[in-house]
């Protein structure tokens, strides 16, 4: 069926309410539910994307937001290659609370994992109540990547996914990962030849189908 | 006692009792710091954790504990420690089950300890899941060991904790990774009770990559053929999928459903047979095999397959398709007609292949076109009349009603028939194509009495006709084929006319010896009438009564030939009004189909009018004792047994034949639907159906079914409006006034057409017109990104210090890429050309049209005014030419310099860094961009050449002089544009040449530089 160069194990976090759910809804499914449940423990997504001409499976896990999970979700850490960690812009509570997730991501996480941060429900401009100066701010501050996004105009939701697998992707590229290990969060597709290869220019036979 | 003599005279001298001695080793596991006395005493306490228990684990667990947690260097103490911790915990019986009263008092005891342990204020637990990281073997030994100790004590307690630790079960998954067999058996173990039933730690198992280990480890143990320790990986995989929407999910993402197929495959002998198209064509070798364990595994396998494919689940349908392109079906077909496979296999993979193909029509098409060359179950047959191969779906309804294997209980076998009539149902279910295409295959088979002889090569519906009408002797064997092949015929006939109508078609009767042609339905009708008559088994009475109203329901012709036949009334009223030996349930099946009867005796030929079956029914039998019998019959424990059957209420799928199977969910279904308007109409009188108005609905909808079945339309349309459209439909083909009707309506819009012809013509034209702008435009676009292309080379040339090092073959490759590019540029410059020269044509031809028009000659100044703009056209063509000659040349002399540049580049480059790499990939990908662009516009250009062809044809017809005026200013207008797009050109150029300029190369002015106003 659907093969693939690389797979990618994605977590999803921040507090309860932000819209982790309602993101990767809009990226699997490109729906947008107005109420969604809370999520109970974890719940699971995938879609293929595309970096450098190479088919990317992205393995998804949504967590729950609320502390009572919180020790379940932390399992989900050290497997995972890339975390999106989420805040919403119209709460400045969950702003605040970034600093104690990253603190945990850092913790429980492999060293090398991306961390992109994400100010979600940029749609509702009028409740704003962090500034984009201020998300800017914090990332930078940790080292971490940036986007405004909206589940529910899907406004770089997208990119969101597709920028933290680029990311990825390079790091694999400078030789950051072991692939061989089970837990690594990142494996070669199925009938993958060889890694070490240069990002191919052999896309010639790409233009039959256009 | 030698241990408390030797401990006693280190005490010093005087006799102890045991739990003094114990208290002594405790105090000094605790406080030694000698790690020697520490071992001693902790090897003390292990010798008496058995003997001891109570006294060991009171005294010492605190201990046990200390040292667990700060000697955790010295690994014989540990070993001991672990040891000892799972002699103070591990229950002598299972929960509930301790019959002595010493046992239940240890089993309180290891109750306490593990509570005390669970507990622990210190976490000892993640203590434990860090020694599973441990690299000596007894220690990881012990700690799964009492891991699984404290987990039968206290599961819930257990996991709580184990989900507290973040790598918690990653750990226990990683022993599944375990070289050592016994420590990855524990570990299964282990994993398997702590995934019953908590959905999290199903969810975190099968995100640390459980799936794949487990597949491996079946695999590694050879299959599904192989011993406990795969039917344990297979139960853990079941344990994460069932009931976990997101494991499910994760399964078919991780392609986990594709590695199914293989786990269904018992032999690779079969295989490679199956390949060849003979799956079983060695059937006579006897499978020793199919030992309990193989089969056991087996059903893990088909459970967790069926699982996947729940009817009515979200994930059902994509589940169902990947299974099928996995291939799926094939192996399941075999193990089903594995007739040395235990029934309860054969009876799991007939479900799992119907739930495959159920409402599903792309696997239903799929599953129509298997043909296999199959064994049957009745091994008498010669073995040289195997060879032909069948349709699955007719072997499948063998299994349903043929004859069963000797050695099997017709009871066992009854599930086997289940399962293969459920397939049937899945494969005709909303598929309205199978239902017909089996009910073609309804023939009368040769010779009545003949169904023992070859069932082998019937068709699928003549099989099912012998069956039913050699009850007798298919009885003697087994009253289920009577039973199934009623079932199926109702599944094949249900809602759908044309079924109907072809299996009434069926007569019985050699006519050539002069016998009277006798229709299926009254034979059938008669051998129900025989079997009540004759005492057999109630089922084959209900069977044949209940196909009755299935067939009947929504049928006038069939009633009409039911009716035919005067013992049929006869016989049913007899059963209704009969008050002893009768069984209620037939009595009850009876009652329902002389309603159906009456209700839908409105066939205009019928031989018994309503009015002639209504003194039967309001006088004989009585409305009131009528309904009470139907009533009867829906009260019955049989008939609800078959109505939750049908909701899936029970499972019938390992029990043998349930006594409660009579009815089955066909029949239970038309009932539930019908019983309302049933309850109506055997009210009315003959002649009140129009009175009242549901029944008038009714009777609308009955007469649109007839019709609609009659014009060979899918069912499921039998509306009153339906029928009128198909009346309207059918009516062209016999010539009436509808279709006359319907000349009157289509010949006014085609005047309208005709009339409207010129106008469209002229819009086409202009929008051609347009089209040629845009295509003018975009080639102009198509040359400023190849000129930005090229700069961007010679700048990469020009500049190797800036970029360092370029990869020569990639260089290469783009050159390649550009040459193709210019070269379909060529192209299309001619092309263009080309569709200039069209224009022209076109407008010579409007000329022509003008002179030769009715109207007056156009005034002179604007005939000189064509001619002169002719004149600048030609003239401009021929500049554009030229400018287009120009700059090939100059493209030519570009590429050679950027070739003898590249050179350059590549002596000094001696490798490739990566931030270089980027910039050339975005350049490639403009450049197929702008690959993907000249296709479509080739695309367009032919398009364009077709229309302008078709258009000139049109202008020829154009004979009104302000149109043409009005093609002359547009004409005017399309100059300029090109004027326009010329001096933009050459502006271009210029642009070009000053930028070469800039990378160095020595361009000698052009000749028309700066003399361009001079074009005109």
């Amino acid at each position: 069926m659907s093969s693939y160069a690389y797979l990618f194990k994605y977590i999803i976090i921040g507090d309860t309410g932000v819209g982790k759910s309602c993101l990767l809804l809009q990226f699997t499914d490109n729906r947008f539910l107005p109420s969604h449940d809370l999520t109970i423990g974890v719940e699971f997504g995938a879609r293929m994307v595309s970096v450098d001409n190479k088919d990317i499976k992205l393995q998804i896990w949504d967590t729950a937001g609320q502390e009572s999970f919180r020790s379940i979700t932390r399992s989900y850490y050290r497997g995972a290659v890339g975390a999106l960690l989420v805040y919403d812009i119209t709460r400045r509570d969950t702003f605040d609370h970034l600093a104690t997730w990253l603190a945990d991501a850092r913790k429980h996480s492999n060293a090398n994992t991306t961390i992109m941060l994400i100010g979600n429900k940029c749609d509702l401009e009028a409740k704003r109540s962090v500034s984009r100066e201020e998300g800017e701010e914090f990332a930078s501050k940790n080292g971490l990547y940036f986007i405004e996004t909206s589940a529910k105009t899907s406004i770089n939701v997208e990119e969101a996914f597709v920028q933290t697998a680029k990311d990825i992707y390079e790091k694999i590229q400078m030789g950051v990962f072991d692939l061989s290990g089970e837990s690594g969060g990142v494996k070669l597709g199925p009938s993958q030849p060889g890694i070490s290869s240069m990002p191919n220019m052999s896309q010639a036979n790409g233009y039959s189908c256009c | 006692m030698d241990f408390f003599k030797r401990y006693g005279a280190i005490g010093g001298n005087q006799p102890q009792s045991p739990a003094d001695t114990i208290q002594r080793m405790a105090d000094r596991a605790e406080t030694s710091t000698l790690l020697e006395d520490k071992r001693a005493a902790v090897l003390g306490l292990k010798g008496l954790s058995r003997e001891y228990r109570v006294d060991v684990g009171e005294a010492a667990l605190g201990a046990l504990l200390k040292v667990l947690k700060e000697d955790s260097e010295d690994q014989n103490l540990l070993k001991a420690v672990l040891e000892t911790l799972n002699n103070l915990c591990v229950r002598e019986s299972p929960r509930g089950e301790a019959s002595e009263a010493s046992a239940v008092q240890a089993d309180l005891a290891a109750d306490r300890f593990s509570q005390a342990i669970l507990r622990d204020s210190d976490d000892v637990i993640s203590t434990f899941l860090g020694l599973l990281g441990d690299a000596d073997f007894y220690i990881r030994y012990y700690t799964v060991q009492l891991l699984g100790t404290l987990h039968t004590c206290s599961g819930d307690e257990l996991q709580k904790r184990v989900l507290v630790s973040p790598t918690g079960v990653g750990r226990l998954v990683d022993l599944l990774s375990d070289q050592r067999d016994i420590i990855r058996n524990e570990g299964i173990q282990l994993l398997i009770a702590m995934t019953k039933s908590n959905a999290d730690i199903q969810k975190i198992v099968a995100f640390e990559n459980a799936f794949d280990r487990l597949l491996g480890i079946v695999d590694e143990e050879g299959g599904v053929r192989g011993n406990i320790i795969v039917q344990d990986c297979l139960q853990l995989l079941h344990n994460l999928l069932n009931y976990n929407v997101s494991n499910q999910n994760f399964f078919r993402e991780t392609s986990g459903i594709q590695r199914l197929p293989a786990l269904l495959i018992t032999d690779p002998s079969q295989t490679a047979a199956g390949r060849s198209g003979h799956p079983m064509s060695d059937a006579d070798e006897e499978d020793p095999e199919w030992t309990k364990q193989h089969a056991l595994n087996m059903l893990v396998v088909l459970d967790i397959i069926r699982m996947l494919i729940q009817p009515g689940n979200t994930n059902t349908q994509s589940n169902q398709t990947a299974m099928q392109q996995c291939g799926i079906i094939p192996p399941l077909l075999q193990l089903a007609l594995a007739y040395e496979a235990p029934s309860s296999v054969r009876s799991q993979a007939l479900y799992a292949i119907g739930d495959v193909i159920r409402a599903h029509q792309a696997n239903q098409n799929l599953f129509q076109r298997i043909l296999i060359t199959a064994a049957t179950d009745d091994d008498t047959i010669n073995p040289g009349t195997r060879a032909i191969p069948e349709p699955a779906i007719v072997i499948v309804i063998r299994l349903s009603v043929g004859k069963r294997p000797a050695a099997v209980s017709a009871n066992e076998y009854y599930i086997v028939r289940a399962a293969a009539a459920h397939l049937v149902q899945a494969y005709v279910g909303s598929n309205a194509d199978a239902q017909l295409a089996l009910a073609a295959t309804l023939t009368p088979p040769g010779d009545i009495n003949t169904i023992s002889e070859s069932e082998q090569h019937q068709s699928a519906g003549s099989l099912i006709v012998s069956v039913l009408l050699d009850w007798r002797e298919a009885c003697r064997e087994d009253v289920w084929r009577v039973w199934y092949a009623a079932l199926l015929l109702s599944t094949i006939l249900r809602d759908h006319g044309e079924c109907k109508e072809q299996a009434l078609k069926i007569t019985l009767g050699d006519t050539s010896r002069g016998e009277e042609p006798l229709p299926l339905i009254n034979e059938l009708m008669s051998q129900a009438r025989q079997a009540t008559q004759h005492g057999a088994d109630a089922r084959v009475s209900v069977a044949l009564l209940t196909l009755m109203s299935v067939w009947l329901s929504n049928f006038p012709k069939g009633v009409s030939v039911f009716l035919e036949e005067s013992a049929n009334i006869s016989f049913i009223v007899e059963q209704i009004s009969g008050s002893t030996g009768i069984n209620a349930l037939v009595q009850g099946v009876s009652a329902f189909l002389l309603g159906l009867v009456y209700q839908f005796d409105i066939d205009p030929e019928t031989p018994m009018t309503r009015e002639s079956l209504y003194p039967i029914l309001s006088k004989r039998v009585g409305a009131d004792q009528l309904l009470i019998r139907v009533q009867r019959l829906r009260d019955s424990k049989e008939f609800q047994y078959a109505v939750g059957l049908a909701a899936g209420t029970y499972s019938n799928a390992f029990g043998g034949a349930p006594a409660e199977v009579f009815f089955d969910g066909v029949f239970t279904e038309l009932f539930k639907q019908h019983y309302e308007s049933f309850r109506l109409a055997i009210r009315l009188g003959p002649n009140e159906a129009l009175a009242n108005p549901s029944y008038a609905y009714l009777q609308g909808s009955m007469t649109g079914y007839a019709s609609s079945a009659a014009s060979g339309s899918a069912p499921g349309t039998p509306l009153v409006a339906g029928a009128s459209t198909i009346s309207r439909s059918a009516s062209p083909a016999g010539g009436s006034s509808a279709a006359g009707g319907l000349g009157g309506m289509l010949a006014p819009t085609l005047t309208d057409r005709v009339s409207a012809e010129p106008t469209v013509a002229k819009a086409e034209y202009d929008a051609l017109n347009a089209k040629f702008a845009e295509q003018t435009n975009e080639v102009s676009e198509l040359r400023h990104a190849l000129e930005s292309s090229a700069a961007a080379y010679s700048a990469l040339a020009s500049a190797p210090q800036q970029h360092d090092r370029v990869d020569s073959a990639q260089l290469d490759q783009e050159r390649s890429q550009l040459a193709r590019v210019e070269a379909e540029r060529d192209e299309h410059a001619k092309e263009v050309l080309n569709l200039r020269a069209q224009l022209e044509e076109v407008q010579k031809q409007l000329d022509i049209s003008q002179l030769s028009g009715q109207q007056p000659m156009p005034d002179s100044d604007t005939a000189t005014r064509v001619s002169e703009l002719e004149q600048q056209m030609t003239a401009l063509r021929l500049d554009n030419e030229k400018r287009e000659t120009d700059w090939q040349s100059r493209c030519d002399e570009l590429q050679k310099k950027l070739a003898s540049a590249e050179k350059q580049v590549v002596k000094a480059a001696a490798a490739v860094r990566s931030t270089n790499k980027k910039k050339e990939q975005q350049q490639t990908a403009d450049l197929e961009a702008m690959q993907a662009d000249v296709k479509a516009k080739d695309e367009l250009i032919a398009q364009l050449t077709a229309e302008v062809g078709e258009l000139s044809k049109k202008a020829e017809q154009l004979d009104q002089m302000d149109e043409l005026k009005e093609r002359l200013a547009n004409l005017e207008k399309e100059q300029e544009d090109l004027l326009v797009y010329l001096a933009d050109q050459d502006q271009r150029a210029k642009e070009n040449r000053a930028k070469l300029r800039k990378y160095g190369e020595d361009i000698p002015p052009s000749d028309d530089e700066g003399g361009d106003d001079d074009d005109e």
